[in-house]
């Protein structure tokens, strides 16, 4: 057993945590929150400092990282902001799945385009009547010659509508099958004839949004499709325990950045003539907390290290993706209540910690979706 | 990165696994319940086993193992009783205090004979009036001639009356300094005149059993002082010495507790059928025990890293804290969880959960309050609560 971090998995965290204090500080983070905007010149210098490259293969210009250092990095970018975590999120789980599923040629096309900057991707799954029920997906692909025409409609696709961006879409190509033999996953620029963007107003994570998409006759060339037709399905379970671990590393890190604020507030805020902290009601609410995150960040840790170590983690991996999302919105409303009248003031991060942790249990598989697969894996065929 | 065992670990795992099920199956751990019973026969197996002996260093007849070690065997004794697992967690625990804080001439005569199941060792530092307020404390022990003469009152004294026991107690030798210097720990063989026991009715941990100690000029050999004449007034530091080891056995404790929770709540909700079909196929039931689980390995999780910072010899008091207070919560909640999960069956003292609901509850007041925990914790995190 060696729960340690390596030498330059410490520099890495260095490295990340110095890179957002100097080109995400805290005034930045509040304006862009503000103008509901996507932070171009921040995702540059992400993949400058090789963030998105590290996860994937020498070959295609990556840096052959395992998941403890995605997690890592994660953890990081979503301490300032989990929002933003889903910017580099996007394209990470997006290229890994062009990494796992695509043909030669299509990684060498696309991978090092991505990893230099410039093409980002993102994910487009969910529908208005297909959310955790993927089987109702409706959006259809129909092959016409040596291209496939999409029509349908697209729900949640987060950060579908920056610039130079990749959707990554899954459409049913076979009407009539079992969705499981039944989907096909699509790389379609944002900006092809076709497609109409509407970008949503959502409660949180302003900045990287969250979008709704209309298809109408898209056509988008046959060597688009990734993986085989009809094998999307495959495509999504491939990616499915790293996409996880390192989604519940951003609420982990998240969850500390509210720890931290609320740790600062509290020495910081006098009552009674003494820092509130001092106070057996909130140091404790405080104790909780940061046990609660450390918990939540000893199972992913613990699941981030299995999968590098190519043990099939699905169970500890679903497990960590409930605690931890769980975890960050728990500990976001208790930041809320230390912070008292500032905290509800938009002038301060902890109401935007509030807005952002409540979507942590919704998206990528909800706390419910969680739970019924931990309990089928524990044997129960949960109805 | 690697939270592992390594194969000797998961050797060792199994052997107390099969240890457990061969002389403590669920049949001996109910007849031992009912009757309030110590488990001496099972004891002897454990020694025999080396459980005993794996922390201690290999000069005095130990077997040089570590934290993880100790965790292991705390968590898999733990899983058919956290009651029983206070039994060897009492002789463990007072004699690495001794490893850690004895003379060398104390060490040489207790350490083997303790080793070997000649004797056992329990804890007794609480009274009426000093619970998490050690300094509270008002036992003494006054030097007369060769030796110190006791008087006072323990409680909560956790297994004091087994046979051969040796209790290690926590009295004032100077009780105008502040406790951090006025206190030392004595050697008193249970059965020493003066001393009168009285077994609690508690609500669990039944088998090991709680006792309360009253002391009436109980004359102690000068020799059984820990420490000898460095030892005076040191006792804090001896309580401080094995915190750290102590905490994260308890921990262990408790996962082990929880994680037999969550089996056999899992079993019940695969078999029992209502409305047509089991219980663990309705989504209420299901998450319940998703949720379940799911505090377990966050709990586990949370021990092992603790357990291994300190077998690597880090300062993990942090990580320990947040570890005791986690772990005691998650199997406090987990039995309850597990009661609403059998029904009226979880109710009913045929089947074990009830004897989980009981054992659990003490998980969060035992070896250091939640309450104290998180004052601790808030503490490390530069709060100076009041």
């Amino acid at each position: 057993m060696d729960c340690r971090f390596t030498e330059e998995q410490n520099l890495l965290r260095d490295t990340v945590a110095k890179l957002m204090a100097k080109h995400c500080p805290p005034d930045f983070m509040r304006r862009i929150d503000r103008e509901q905007s996507y932070p171009y010149a921040l995702y540059d210098a992400w993949v400058e400092a090789g963030l998105i490259a590290m996860p994937f293969a020498e070959a295609y210009g990556g840096l052959g990282g395992g998941t403890v250092d995605s997690c890592i990095i994660m953890e990081e970018i979503a301490r300032i902001s989990a929002d933003l975590s889903m910017m580099i999120g996007g394209s990470t789980f997006c290229g890994l799945n062009v990494q796992r599923k695509g043909s030669e040629e299509q990684k060498q096309r696309w991978l090092p385009k991505l990893l230099k900057g410039e093409i980002k991707m993102s994910i487009a799954m969910s529908e208005p009547d297909a959310g955790s029920d993927v089987g109702a997906i409706r959006t259809s692909a129909v092959r016409d010659g040596d291209h496939y025409v999409v029509n349908g409609q697209k729900l949640w696709a987060t950060g579908a509508g920056a610039k130079n961006n990749v959707i990554n879409v899954y459409a049913r190509s076979d009407a009539k099958a079992h969705y499981r033999q039944a989907l096909s996953l699509f790389l379609v620029d944002n900006d092809t004839p076709g497609i109409e963007l509407r970008k949503l107003d959502m409660l949180g994570r302003y900045c990287t949004g969250t979008y709704e998409i209309f298809f109408k006759d898209v056509r988008v060339p046959a060597d688009r499709l990734i993986g085989g037709e009809n094998k999307g399905w495959d495509c999504i379970l491939s990616g499915l325990q790293v996409e996880r671990v390192v989604a519940a590393a951003a609420d982990c890190g998240s969850a500390l950045g509210c720890v931290e604020m609320a740790l600062a507030y509290a020495k910081e805020r006098k009552q009674f003539g003494r820092p509130i902290g001092t106070f057996q009601a909130i140091a404790h609410m405080l104790a909780d907390m940061y046990t609660e995150v450390e918990a939540a960040r000893a199972l992913i840790y613990r699941c981030a290290s299995l999968v590098d170590h190519g043990e099939d983690a699905l169970r500890e991996i679903t497990m960590a993706k409930l605690k931890a999302s769980e975890t960050y919105a728990n500990v976001a409303n208790q930041g809320m209540q230390i912070f008292g009248g500032y905290g509800y003031n938009k002038e301060f991060d902890m109401q935007r910690h509030y807005r952002d942790a409540r979507v942590a249990t919704i998206a990528a598989g909800s706390s419910q979706m969680q739970r019924n697969l931990i309990a089928n894996l524990l044997g129960l065929k949960a109805q | 990165m690697d939270f592992g065992f390594t194969d000797e670990q998961t050797m060792l795992r199994d052997s107390v696994r099969k240890l457990m099920d061969k002389h403590a199956p669920p049949e001996y751990i109910r007849r031992l319940e009912r009757e309030q019973a110590y488990p001496y026969e099972l004891y002897d197996e454990w020694i025999k086993a080396g459980l005993l002996a794996m922390p201690f260093p290999e000069s005095y007849g130990g077997l040089g193992g570590d934290a993880i070690d100790m965790a292991i065997i705390g968590e898999e004794i733990a899983y058919r009783s956290t009651d029983l697992s206070m039994a060897l967690g009492g002789s463990m625990f007072c004699g690495l205090n001794l490893v850690r804080k004895a003379t060398a001439e104390q060490k040489a005569y207790w350490l083997p004979k303790l080793l070997a199941g000649e004797i056992r060792m329990s804890i007794s530092m609480s009274e009426p009036d000093a619970g998490s307020d050690i300094g509270a404390m008002r036992t003494t022990a006054v030097q007369d001639g060769n030796g110190w003469v006791i008087n006072g009152q323990k409680l909560w004294a956790t297994g004091a009356a087994a046979k051969n026991n040796v209790i290690n107690m926590y009295v004032k030798t100077d009780p105008k300094a502040h406790y951090r210097q006025g206190m030392s720990l004595f050697l008193v063989d249970k059965d020493t005149p003066g001393i009168e026991m009285k077994k609690l009715d508690m609500l669990g941990r039944r088998c090991t059993g709680t006792y309360e100690i009253f002391l009436k000029d109980v004359r102690v050999p000068a020799d059984r002082l820990v420490g000898g004449e460095a030892g005076l007034n040191k006792g804090f530091d001896f309580v401080l010495s094995g915190l750290q080891v102590e905490r994260v056995v308890s921990a262990a404790g408790s996962c082990g507790g929880a994680r037999a929770v969550v089996d056999l709540a899992s079993a019940y909700a695969k078999e029992r059928r209502q409305f047509g079909r089991p219980i663990g196929t309705f989504q209420a039931i299901a998450h319940m025990l998703a949720d379940m689980e799911t505090e377990v390995e966050a709990a586990r999780s949370l021990m092992w890293r603790a357990a291994w910072m300190v077998a690597s010899g880090q300062n993990a008091l942090k990580e320990i804290t947040m570890a005791k207070l986690f772990c005691g919560e998650a199997y406090a909640k987990i039995a309850n969880m597990g009661m609403q999960v059998l029904g009226g069956y979880g109710y009913n003292k045929e089947f074990d959960m009830e004897r989980h609901y009981r054992d659990a509850r003490v998980a969060t007041i035992a070896a250091g309050s939640s309450q104290m925990q998180r004052n601790l914790i808030a503490n490390l995190m530069g709060h100076k609560v009041q």
